[in-house]
Parts: C-alpha cells; structure tokens; sequence
C-alpha cells in the first residue's frame, strides 16, 4: 500500500509527521518541507495520485481540498479505480457526500476523517480521528489512522466525520470561553486561579478547559496551536448547519460571534490562547496580576 | 470537640450525620421531625441558637440563604449570644460570599473565628462521604474545623484565608456547570439533526478537549434511560441568579446571560415543581429532536 499526504499547516504536519515516522509516505502541498521522517516529495499532485493508492487530504478547508481534488491539475483523473481518499479538512457534510459520490464513478471511495486536536505537542492525548464513510474502507485505512492518532471513533456514513468534527469543535470551544468568563468572574472577585482551578476540575463545573487551560491562565501558559481565524471559519460552519438543520444552538453560535470578535481583534494569526487577552479586555484584568 | 449543627435540610441533614458518634453533637431545626431524628440517633438537641452554642465549640450552619444565616447569629436569642471566645462557626450555606465576610468580621469583634465551607456535588455525594467541601477563611479557624469537615467528606479545599471565597468558587462552578450543560445539550441536538447517534457523540465528545460533566455523566445517562440529575429547576435558575451577582457591572458575562434565559424559559414554560432533569426533553422540544430515538439503540 503506497500512501500520499497533500497538505498544509500545523495539523497537517503533525499528522503525516506520525504517519511518516512510522512508514514511508509521500507528501505534496505547501507542507512538504516541514513533514518529519520518511516523507518522499511527489513532484505534483498527479503525480502523487498516480502512486498512492491511499491518499489524505488536509490542506486547511474543504474547498482547497475540492480544489486539489477537482480542479485545474487536480488528482481526480490520476487516482485510480480503488483508491481510498480521506479528507481530514474541516468540512460541510452535505460538501463531502457531493464530492464522495463525484469520486465514486471513478471508483475512488471518499472517507471524512478529520481529526479533533487543539495542540500538536498533545498529541494522541485529547485528540481523536472522527470517521465518516463506508464501514470496509475504513477497516482499510484504520491501521494508518491509528498511526496518526490511536482513537478512530466510526461515526457512520460519508459525511458523519466532518459532521462529528463540528459537534466536537462546538462543544470544545463553548468549553474554552465558559473557562474564560469564569475566571474572570473568579479574578474579579479575589479568587486564585489556582484554587478555581483545583476546585472545578474535580467538581461539577469541570471541562477540558478548567484541567487544560484554567492552571496556566495566569502564567500565560500555550494550550492551543488552533487559530482563532480557523476556529471561526469552524463556528460559522456549526451555525450554517444549525439553519439547515433547524437546530436553535444558542450558546454555541454565540461563542460563534465571540470568537469571530476575537479573530477580527487579534489577527489571523493568533491561537485560541488570545482568548484570554481577549477576556481581559473586556473585564479590565490581568490574569497574571489579579488585583 | 463539642460540635453544633444549624440546618437539617435535605443538604445540611445529610452533612450532620456524618458527625453522629463521632463528636459531641447538637443540633437545632425548625423542622422538629428533623431534629428527632438525630435525637434518636444519640444526637443532643438545643432550644434555641444561643443555646446550641453554649454547648459547641465549633458551630455548622447549612441553612436557605445568607438572610437566615445573620438571624441565625446575631438575631435574637442568636449564636453570637452564646458563643463563648475562642469558639469558631462554619457557614456551609450556599450563601452571598460579601455578606458572609461582614458576619466573619462581627464574630471576630466578639473573639468567635467564622470561615464559609459551602458543598458541591449531588446529595449522593454527601451521603457518601464524597461531596467536595469548599473552604476559605483565616487558617488557623479552618485547622480547628478542618477535622469535623474531614468528618463529612474526605474532598475538602481550603481555597485561602479571604472568608466567602469558598461561595464564590462554588458559584463560579454553578456558572460552568449550567453553561456545558446547556451548550452540550443543544449541540448534540443538532447532531442527532445531522444523523449522528447519541453513542457515537459520546465516545468522540468524550475522546476530546469536548469533554466535560455533562458529557461524562448526563449523556451516558440519557443513552441507558437512567435519571443523572436530582435538584429542582427553580433552585437551578436560583442559584444561577445569584452567581451572575459575582459579575454584575464587573465582567460582561454573555454566556451566563445566555445560559440564564434559557434556564428561565425552561422554568416559565415546565413549572416551578419543574426538575433539572426535565432540561433534557426541553432542549429535545427546542430542537425537535430526541435524543435517543424510541425503540432503538443510542
């Protein structure tokens, strides 16, 4: 079996590094030069097509996937009948089945498999591949998504991994920005961050954000590599599919509006970690010097 | 070490009997069925609060609000009428945690040492010996009490010397707990919309920095048709107003804002008898969704 990696960005990176260190693969796209281990360079993406007959995809957005796939230069004519792509982009579930039914007249099985992780140095912990997509394909990949990431839960058809990956991307982030306006709350009334922390976690307040974030506010500790514009583009996503689905995700699109607030105020480039500056401005605090 | 006990409600009555053979014990209620009851189990009963704190070296109260507790000490006939110096009192009310420091620094003019050391956690926690107890005050009067609050449950934080910090964590923890509550809940309404099953959402949620009580303990619960929650609506949105004062004019506080009006639209449509359980099939109504579907498997 002779795997491929197209990709760009930190996840991307992080996940053909695991695969990489483990076997030889193929990478093409903007990440070729930062992938660790036995990564060979493929001169283009046909190229790269025309030799795996397992290809991932991760290059940022479902739409760079689409395009890499269906556009000019794209894989679709070199992959052939057989082949197995799986797109670990963030994406529309409705998106994906169209494209997974394009590539199954080829005879190409499309697989959603993005993966659910907010820090790559946390890597397998907190972290889990979210598979959509006929049961035998994903039987066939499992081996090199557990290299990727030890946890593969199968939720269902084509379509239910990219439908997962947003419930969990929700949930987490409504997490994080509970945690935020908590302790500020806490600052503001002359709570330690320590004790808040130590107390929520083993008490019914508790999420992954008072275990992973709440004990290094104060010190400015990193806790995410996920930007603040990609979080955005994901919580915009959860409330286009909340419309189509008629679902009312109140909070949720709210910290939708917040984090989109805090991605135009603090640039492309910062991580979920600004949140806390972010918080701080609107309380008029300093997590590392509470008054 | 004579103890005293002020409160046997449903919470404070099963704290105190934690305490029965194990300390000198008094305690007082107006429900006399209450008190009874401990009387039965070896407990000494007292006439009124000054009484019970002639008898007490270190006094526990559990009562409805921060209200009761002032009458309580320093009403008529009141602790601080038989609180001999030296002697310390416990607030374990869910109380106002401003209010608790002006009756801490009373006590002190009196001699009396005061820290608040309110719980968290269901009421079978606290028959358990598991609820966590959450302390805060003046070091030397939390050593004094920290014995008899072992007593009670083995999770006990002393979350420093400042009274009241231990109410205002244990708000900030209501203020957590109803906001993943709510935002889970209507999340994975919307996946069940997009034809993910409960179980699946679950074991993901669960696998990732999505994880939270709500999702290690309500959703299981609703897949295998079992009860998670034992509390009354009515106290939820209660308690909720009551952290929100924490933030008032101080931290803009959209999420509790929001959390809040639904838990009022739950309260306002389902009852005031209404319980925190029935939030499941509320967010279930507001989504058109169930999340298990009857007859199949979660």
């Amino acid at each position: 079996m002779d795997v491929g990696y197209v990709g760009s960005g930190w996840l991307a990176t992080a996940a053909a590094s695991r695969l990489a260190g483990a076997r030889e693969i193929f990478v093409c796209g903007p990440f070729a030069a930062t992938v660790q281990g036995s990564a060979a360079r493929a001169d283009s993406l046909t190229g790269l097509a025309r030799r795996c007959n397992v290809v991932f995809v991760d290059l940022g957005s479902q739409e760079a996937a689409r395009n890499a796939l269906f556009g000019p230069d794209g894989m679709e004519s070199s992959l052939a009948a057989g082949t197995i792509v799986v797109d670990q982009s963030v994406g529309d579930p409705d998106e994906t089945r169209a494209m997974a039914a394009r590539l199954a007249e080829r005879g190409v099985v499309l697989l959603d498999a993005p993966i659910h992780c907010e820090r790559a140095a946390e890597m397998p912990e907190a972290t889990a591949i979210l598979c959509g997509g006929p049961q035998d394909a994903v039987d066939a990949v499992r081996p090199l998504l557990e290299i990727i990431c030890p946890r593969v839960v199968h939720c269902g058809d084509t379509g239910s991994g990219h439908a997962m990956r947003i419930v969990t991307g929700a949930v987490a982030a409504c997490n994080r920005l509970v945690t935020y306006e908590c302790a500020a709350i806490g600052v503001t009334n002359g709570v330690a961050l320590q004790d808040l922390a130590t107390v929520i976690t083993q008490s019914s307040g508790y999420n992954s954000a008072t275990a992973r974030v709440l004990p290094v506010l104060g010190e400015g500790g990193c806790t995410a590599d996920v930007e603040l514009a990609a979080a955005a583009h994901e919580l915009a996503l959860a409330a286009r599919l909340a419309r189509r689905t008629g679902a009312p995700m109140v909070i949720a699109n709210l910290v939708g509006c917040l984090v989109e607030s805090a991605a135009a105020a603090h640039g492309k480039s910062a991580t979920l970690d600004s949140l806390a500056r972010f918080h701080e401005q609107g309380a008029g605090i300093d997590f590392a010097r509470p008054s | 070490m004579r103890v005293g006990y002020v409160g046997l409600g449903a919470m404070g009555g099963s704290l105190a009997r934690h305490l029965v053979g194990k300390y000198s014990l008094t305690v007082l209620d107006l429900h006399r069925p209450a008190v009874a009851a401990f009387e039965q189990l070896g407990a000494g009963s007292a006439a009124s609060p000054a009484d019970l704190a002639r008898r007490s070296d270190l006094v526990l109260l559990c009562l409805p609000r921060s209200s009761d507790v002032e009458r309580v000490i320093f009403g008529p006939g009141g602790l601080a009428e038989g609180l001999a110096p030296g002697a310390a009192v416990v607030d374990q009310t869910s109380g106002i945690p401003e209010q608790t420091r002006d009756f801490a620094r009373r006590l002190a003019e009196c001699g009396v040492g005061m820290i608040d050391a309110p719980v968290s956690g269901a009421m079978a926690t606290a028959a358990a010996g598991t609820i966590s107890i959450i302390a805060s005050g003046p070091l030397s009067t939390f050593r004094t009490a920290e014995p008899v609050l072992r007593a009670i449950s083995a999770n006990v934080f002393h979350c420093g010397e400042r009274v009241g910090n231990g109410q205002t964590i244990k708000s900030i923890n209501n203020l957590m707990n109803v906001g993943c509550r709510l935002s889970t809940l209507e999340t994975v309404a919307m996946g069940r919309k997009l034809g993910l099953s409960l179980a699946s959402m679950i074991e993901a949620l669960n696998a990732t920095t999505a994880r939270n009580y709500t999702t290690q303990g309500m959703l299981p619960a609703i897949a295998a048709g079992r009860q998670s929650t034992k509390f009354a609506l009515a106290l939820q949105v209660k308690d909720m107003h009551q952290a929100m004062t924490l933030g008032e004019g101080k931290v803009p506080m959209p999420i509790a804002t929001a959390s809040r009006g639904l838990l009022q639209i739950a309260l306002n449509m389902l009852g005031q008898d209404a319980q925190l359980e029935q939030i499941i099939g509320f967010v279930e109504s507001m989504a058109a969704t169930r999340f298990v579907d009857r007859g199949a498997p979660a």
